[in-house]
C-alpha cells in the first residue's frame, strides 16, 4: 500500500483527482508520521489535526459530488507561522504575538485555499524571520531531519524540516537574505525564491518590505512549479507585485524548446566553498550535461558582488528597525536576545544612507544582469559553501568565530534577495558529515519558467530529492 | 567614523532604545560597517534615479527571458 505522505505534491494531488487515494488517507497518514516523528523534529508549533480532518472529508465530499478540483485538492500542507489567516493566532515566532489574532486572511493563504490546498499547522520560524540557523528559543528546539544535532537552518526552519520529514508535502517559507532556500538546502528539499514582486506579500508578516519574498519548499522542482503557478501574479493589495502575466509553469517543464545555458559561477560564489560541498557541485555539473545542457564557467565581477553583500544588511537592518520601533523601545525584554542585538544597528543607519542603498538597486542588477546573462541563461552556485553546522557550533555563542559561521550561512544567497532575481535551490548530494548539501540556479527576472525547467530535468536525472532521512 | 559617544547621542535624540553602557560600546562596529558599506557604493549613485527605479530593471530584464 503507498504512503502517501512520502510522495510528492503532484504525485499525492494527482492520486487524489484519480480516485487512487482519498484527502483524508492522505491527512491521516501525514498526522501519523507528525504523531511520531515531531516530538523529535519539533517543527510545528500548532497541529489542527481535527480541522485537518474536516477539511480533508469536506474535500472528499467534494469530490464525490463531482465539484470541480483544484490542482492542490486535499493535499497537506503547513505554513510559516508568519502568513496570516483571519481570526487565527499568527505568532511570528514571537512572545510578542503569542496571543495575536490576524484580522484578514493573506493572499498566499488565499490562493491556496482556492487550488484546494489544506492547511493542517503553523510551522516553526525564528523571531521575525531572523535568523538564518534556524533556532528559536521561544519554543523547542527545531531539528535537522537528517540528524537531530545539526541546524534546520532559517528563517522558515519548520517548512524545511516539515517537508524534508515528510510530514507534509509542502510548505510555504518566506526569503529575505536566503531563508527559503537555506532552510530547504539543510532538510534536503527544493526550495524557490520568486522574482521580487512576483508573489504577493499581502498578509505575511514585514521583515523587510524591500527585500521580502514569498514562496514554497516542497520536494521536488515540479511541485514548486505547480505551487507558482497557484501563488503567482499581481495583487492589489501589494503595489509591489509585477502585473506581468503567470504562465503554465508545470506545463513549461515539459517543453520541448532548447535548454538554456548553464554558467558555473566562477567570482565571489566560489570563494571559501568547502571541497565536500565543492565536489558535489562538479558532480551536479556534470549531471546537468548529461540531463543535455550546455554548462560552462561564467566569470562574474566578486567586487559588485561583495559591495552588494554588504548593502544587503543596511536595507534590511533599516527596514527591520522601521517595522519595530515601537516594541524596541517599550518591549525590548519580550525579543529574545539575539533578535533584539540583531536589530539595533538598523536604528541608527541615517535615511539618506538607506536610500542610497535602495537607488543603487537597479544599477547593481542591470550590472550583474549584462556580466552574468550574456554569458549564460541560468547561473549556477552553491546554497550554504560549507557543510551544515551542528547545533552546539551555532547556539549560544558571541564572538568572531560564531559570526563568520552565521554569516557564511547566508553569504550566497543574500546578494540574490539585493538584486531581486529568482533562483531554486535543488539538492545535489551529501558532505561527509551525512547531511544534504544544495545548489541554486539563479535566473533573469521572471525566469521562473527556465529555473522549474532545468531543475526539473537535473531532477529526472538524480535522485538526490528522493533520498529520505534515516529517521523515515 | 562611528563611535560609541556619537551612537549614546543618537539614541538618545532619535532611536530611544534602552541600551545598556556595554551595548553602546559594542554597536559602532557593526554600524561603522554599515556606514562603510554605503561609502563604497556612494560614487555610483545616479542623482536622477529613484528607488522605483530597481522595479523598472526588473521588468526591463525580464523581456530577455525565454526558454
Amino acid at each position: 500500500m503507498t504512503d502517501w505522505s512520502r510522495a510528492s505534491l503532484t504525485e499525492t494531488a494527482d492520486a487524489i483527482a484519480a480516485g487512487k487515494t482519498t484527502a483524508r488517507d492522505v491527512v491521516e497518514a501525514c498526522l501519523d508520521r507528525i504523531s511520531r516523528l515531531d516530538g523529535t523534529l519539533n517543527s510545528f508549533v500548532e497541529v489542527d489535526g481535527a480541522g485537518a480532518r474536516a477539511a480533508a472529508d469536506a474535500a472528499d465530499a467534494a469530490q464525490r459530488e463531482g465539484r470541480p478540483l483544484g490542482p492542490l485538492h486535499g493535499v497537506p500542507m503547513a505554513h510559516k507561522d508568519m502568513y496570516y489567516r483571519q481570526g487565527k493566532v499568527s505568532a511570528c515566532g514571537s512572545r510578542l504575538r503569542a496571543d495575536w489574532h490576524a484580522p484578514f486572511t493573506s493572499t498566499a493563504l488565499q490562493r491556496l485555499d482556492r487550488a484546494g490546498a489544506l492547511d493542517i499547522g503553523r510551522l516553526l520560524m525564528v523571531e521575525f524571520a531572523m535568523g538564518p540557523h534556524g533556532y528559536n528559543p521561544n519554543y523547542p528546539q527545531c531539528r535537522n531531519p537528517w540528524n537531530p544535532d545539526y541546524i534546520p537552518s532559517g528563517s522558515s526552519s519548520g517548512s524545511g524540516v516539515a517537508v524534508g520529514g515528510r510530514l507534509v508535502h509542502a510548505a510555504l517559507g518566506s526569503d529575505t537574505g536566503g531563508s527559503i532556500r537555506c532552510p530547504a538546502a539543510v532538510s534536503g528539499v527544493t526550495g524557490l525564491l520568486p522574482t521580487y514582486g512576483r508573489v504577493s506579500r499581502h498578509g505575511a508578516m514585514p521583515m523587510s518590505h524591500s527585500l521580502d519574498v514569498v514562496g514554497p519548499l516542497a520536494r521536488t522542482a515540479r511541485d514548486c512549479a505547480r505551487l507558482l503557478g497557484v501563488l503567482a501574479g499581481a495583487d492589489p493589495a501589494d503595489a509591489s507585485t509585477l502585473a506581468r502575466p503567470v504562465p503554465d509553469y508545470e506545463a513549461a517543464l515539459d517543453a520541448s524548446a532548447p535548454l538554456p545555458t548553464v554558467g558555473i559561477a566562477r567570482g565571489y560564489f566560489d570563494a571559501g566553498v568547502h571541497p565536500d560541498v565543492a565536489r558535489a557541485h562538479v558532480q551536479a555539473a556534470d549531471d546537468l550535461r548529461r540531463a543535455g545542457f550546455t554548462v560552462k564557467d561564467v566569470a562574474l565581477p566578486p567586487d559588485l558582488l561583495e559591495e552588494v553583500a554588504e548593502l544587503h544588511p543596511l536595507v534590511m537592518k533599516s527596514e527591520g528597525a522601521a517595522n519595530h520601533t515601537p516594541t524596541m523601545r517599550e518591549q525590548e525584554a519580550d525579543y529574545t536576545f539575539e533578535v533584539g542585538h540583531r536589530l539595533h544597528a538598523g536604528f541608527f543607519i541615517p535615511a539618506s544612507h538607506y536610500i542610497r542603498a535602495l537607488k543603487l538597486r537597479g544599477q547593481y542588477l542591470r550590472a550583474f544582469a549584462k556580466a552574468a546573462f550574456t554569458q549564460a541563461d541560468l547561473i549556477l552556485a552553491p546554497v550554504l559553501a560549507i557543510p551544515v553546522p551542528t547545533i552546539a557550533e551555532t547556539t549560544g555563542r558571541t564572538g568572531k568565530a560564531y559570526l563568520d559561521m552565521v554569516v557564511a550561512i547566508t553569504r550566497n544567497t543574500k546578494v540574490i534577495n539585493y538584486l531581486g532575481l529568482p533562483a531554486i535551490g535543488v539538492p545535489c548530494g551529501f558532505t561527509s558529515n551525512g547531511l544534504p548539501t544544495s545548489f541554486q540556479l539563479i535566473g533573469r527576472p521572471l525566469q521562473e519558467a527556465a529555473l522549474l525547467r532545468a531543475a526539473d530535468r537535473y531532477q529526472q536525472v538524480t535522485d538526490w530529492h528522493r533520498r529520505e532521512p534515516a529517521t523515515i | 567614523m562611528v563611535g560609541s559617544e556619537l551612537v549614546r547621542r543618537m539614541n538618545e535624540g532619535y532611536a530611544r532604545l534602552r541600551l545598556e553602557a556595554a551595548r553602546i560600546e559594542e554597536l559602532p562596529i557593526e554600524v561603522e560597517q554599515l556606514r562603510k558599506a554605503i561609502e563604497v557604493a556612494s560614487a555610483k549613485v545616479d542623482f536622477d534615479i529613484d528607488p522605483y527605479d530597481f522595479q523598472a530593471a526588473l521588468l526591463e530584464l525580464s523581456a530577455g527571458a525565454g526558454k
